[in-house]
């Protein structure tokens, strides 16, 4: 059985479609594959795609149902994980809380930029000064979520969404909670009880993988994934709520 | 000489998709074409198995929300409605391709496998859960329960309120069915994120499945890699993980077995091949052409150009791709055996509609690989998890690594531009499920009922189908419209109920329509 074209196309498009985003991101210096039929689960996607094969015409009866509400009227910054290294976030002001620092900021409000500030808060109870680094990314002031190239994989994550001053303040609008986005090949940590071998451990990943019996300890995954997980996330960018 | 264990795993999911509102639902086609193509087929493999003394384990995940389905009789009397059809069709096809004789015996094959289908159907009183207990309750299946309506547990992270009750209802769910509680729970996609599994262990559950990376990944590192299970760190419940190389050789249409020439092509369906006014009874009423199920073709090559299906060569192939897949797992268990000093446990999942519905031939290659690793050899076993828990209860502790089986190994494909936009809905609506169930701890009446359906509602928008349709980029409008949907339904409820203003008519018309788990708890949300 060939692989259906609609879904190559599918997974060319998202891959072209995070090269092409890839400058408005933070920048990592990795080299981007093209997907091959070594990414993992490209088979359980064909599988499971066809056990909804049939042409598309639910929507000609009954029609769509009404839009769901842009906003909920929270204050709200939700983090979540997509892989080692990019995690996604998502957010959402209240008009009160806003027209309160609008008021409380008057001039410098209207100079500030919309900013996402990116705390690495590994092995910490983070208090919001503690984090053994930051980075910031400037965003656009429409945009309600952001895919986050973290460079971290096996490291705890938390961002702040708020206001960049001109004098370069960082007002803290939103918090939000902490995520742990995990390793990108085998742990250095090794049981004492469970001992195993540098070299031992190198077969049996690799056979765990399906690549043979001598695969050096790390490099099998990334090998498989390397420059198709790393990409870059499709940003939401400008749009405040993406519609499907 | 016993060198090792083979773990096969089945995982049988749909989304509940039943829409009494229509006569004829398209997507409904998804549930009659599973239940023909894959549901009974793997019953008759196992009742064959049975009649000739054949032992075997196999487990099998059947998701509450394919089992809701299989046990719902509007869809039982729907699917007999559709597998009429399907008989009418072939024995039409009979009459049509007598000058045809390559096609002709093929006609007269679905002819009886329908035929078969429907009497199976019957036997079961048309209910296919009763004949997967049957084999449970001889010893042969292990069933084992999924997400209530299969949420992608590492994104519903921020409200574990959710992942409980998707937990706690599908445990309810399955001792109502089966009897007895679950042993083991699929994470709907292999989907595990750390510190999930203190939910699971509430929930009384001994094991799941990931993916190999879940393990391999782990901290301290595995000493036995995916071939031995591990015990989560604080909750000891056991995590058994993918083997890759035997996963590949059936999962993979390019190097895996499905692809083999002899097999039949899942893309060419008469449905789509045949003159319009011809086929028109057997599509759907709106005049969109659909998969029929009878399928004349072999894979034959790379090209457009299909040759006529032959069941005899693809059964010859088939009973050489079981006897290579045992080869295989003997080798791997030969060679595991004696670098780790104990008996490898090689775990293999598979989407239950691979066999059958994706590959035709699946339930067959299945029969021969059982029969043969029965009758042929005595190097390997099949074993359950639980099984092997029992006789293997010391395991290493691991803290596994976060992972799923999805696109890429982790949480992309339900996490992407076309689909990140249902989260905020998502998990507003959980939030406020919580709120619902804090708030009126104990309801009765009007009342109870609403909250119980809010409850169905947000199960039913959890669903990881609809992110991952959407994902696909194709037959994207139905999954944005469930999920819109059952949001609006559930917004709805919480309006209504925090300003008592639930209108009874409309709640019977949603309990009618999404009547999924009749006895749900809005309580478990909490």
């Amino acid at each position: 059985m060939a692989m259906p074209r609609k879904i190559k196309e599918k997974l060319k498009k998202i891959a072209q479609a995070d090269k092409s985003t890839k400058k408005t991101k933070a920048i990592r210096k990795s080299s981007e594959k093209e997907i091959t039929k070594e990414v993992p689960g490209t088979q359980e996607v064909i599988v499971e795609q066809a056990k909804f094969s049939h042409p598309e015409t639910a929507c000609k009866r009954g029609g769509m149902p009404q839009e769901l509400p842009v906003c909920y009227d929270i204050d709200r910054i939700v983090l979540q994980v997509r892989d080692p290294w990019w995690i996604h976030a998502y957010w959402e002001v209240k008009g009160s809380t806003m027209d309160r620092l609008r008021n409380e900021l008057k001039g410098d409000f209207l100079k500030a930029r919309r900013n996402l500030r990116v705390y690495d808060v590994s092995s910490i109870i983070f208090n919001g000064s503690n984090a053994h680094r930051f980075f910031d990314i400037q965003i656009d002031e429409l945009a309600a979520s952001w895919y986050i190239d973290t460079q971290g994989p096996g490291r705890s994550w938390c961002v702040d969404y708020g206001l960049k001053l001109s004098d370069g303040r960082f007002i803290v609008i939103l918090r939000s909670n902490t995520v742990h986005t995990p390793l990108e090949g085998p742990s250095w940590i090794t049981d004492e009880e469970w001992m195993i071998p540098e070299e031992s451990f190198a077969r049996l990943y690799g056979m765990g993988l399906g690549l043979g019996r001598s695969s050096p300890v790390g490099k099998a995954w990334q090998k498989m994934v390397k420059g198709v997980i790393t990409s870059p996330g499709i940003t939401s960018g400008a749009s405040p709520i993406r519609k499907a | 000489m016993h060198k090792g264990y083979l773990c096969l795993v089945l995982h049988g999911h749909l989304p509940f998709v039943r829409h009494p509102e229509h006569e004829d639902f398209l997507e409904e086609d998804w549930f009659y074409e599973a239940i023909t193509e894959t549901y009974l087929p793997l019953i008759w493999v196992y009742e064959n198995l049975v009649n000739d003394g054949i032992d075997f384990r196999i487990t099998m995940t059947l998701s509450p929300s394919l089992l809701s389905m299989f046990c719902d009789s509007l869809l039982q009397g729907r699917y007999l409605k559709h597998i009429n059809k399907l008989i009418e069709l072939a024995h039409k096809e009979t009459e049509r391709t007598l000058r045809q004789p390559e096609f002709n015996g093929l006609a007269k094959m679905y002819l009886e496998q329908f035929y078969k289908a429907r009497n199976t159907f019957e036997k079961y009183d048309r209910n296919l859960a009763f004949a997967f207990k049957k084999f449970q309750d001889l010893g042969k299946l292990e069933i084992i329960t999924s997400g209530a309506t299969h949420g992608y547990f590492p994104l519903m992270d921020i409200c574990r309120e959710s992942i409980n009750a998707q937990v706690k209802v599908a445990v309810s769910h399955y001792e109502s069915i089966f009897g007895r509680k679950p042993k083991g729970i699929w994470l709907p996609e292999c989907g595990y994120l750390p510190g999930q599994d203190d939910i699971l262990k509430e929930a009384g559950l001994g094991y799941f499945f990931t993916d190999s990376h879940a393990v391999l990944h782990g901290t301290p590192r595995p000493k036995y890699g995916v071939f031995a299970p591990v015990y989560c760190k604080g909750t000891g419940i056991a995590s058994f993980a993918r083997d890759l190389e035997s996963s590949k050789q059936v999962w993979s249409s390019i190097e895996g077995y499905p692809g083999d020439y002899n097999y039949r092509e899942f893309y060419r369906d008469i449905g789509f091949d045949l003159e319009f006014e011809y086929i028109k009874p057997y599509i759907h009423p709106d005049g969109v052409r659909t998969n029929t199920g009878i399928k004349y073709h072999r894979i034959t090559g790379p090209g457009n150009e299909k040759q006529p299906y032959v069941p005899q060569w693809a059964a010859e192939k088939c009973a050489e791709h079981a006897g290579n897949f045992m080869f295989n797992r003997q080798k791997q268990v030969e060679y595991l055996y004696d670098f780790m000093k104990q008996e490898p446990v090689i775990v293999s999942p598979y989407d239950a509609e691979l066999f059958g519905h994706w590959w035709y031939e699946g339930p067959l290659w299945l029969d021969f690989l059982v029969r043969k690793i029965a009758c042929d050899q005595d190097e390997i076993s099949l074993i359950t998890a639980s099984e092997y828990l029992k006789r293997h209860p010391r395991n290493q502790v691991v803290n596994l690594s976060m992972s799923s089986w999805g696109w890429k190994g982790y949480s992309e494909m339900w996490l992407q531009g076309a689909n990140d936009w249902i989260y905020r809905h998502l998990h507003t609506a959980s939030e406020r499920m919580t709120e619902l169930a804090k708030t009126y701890p104990n309801q009765n009446g009007l009342l109870k009922r609403a909250l119980n359906q809010a409850l169905r509602e947000l199960l039913l928008a959890q669903s990881s189908d609809w992110a991952f349709i959407m994902g696909t980029g194709t037959h994207t409008s139905y999954a944005v419209r469930r999920t819109k949907e059952h949001i609006l339904r559930f917004t709805r409820i919480y309006e209504d109920t925090k300003t008592n203003t639930i209108d009874e008519n409309w709640l019977s018309d949603i309990e009618y329509k999404d009547n999924i788990f009749p006895d749900i708890d809005y309580r478990v949300h909490q």
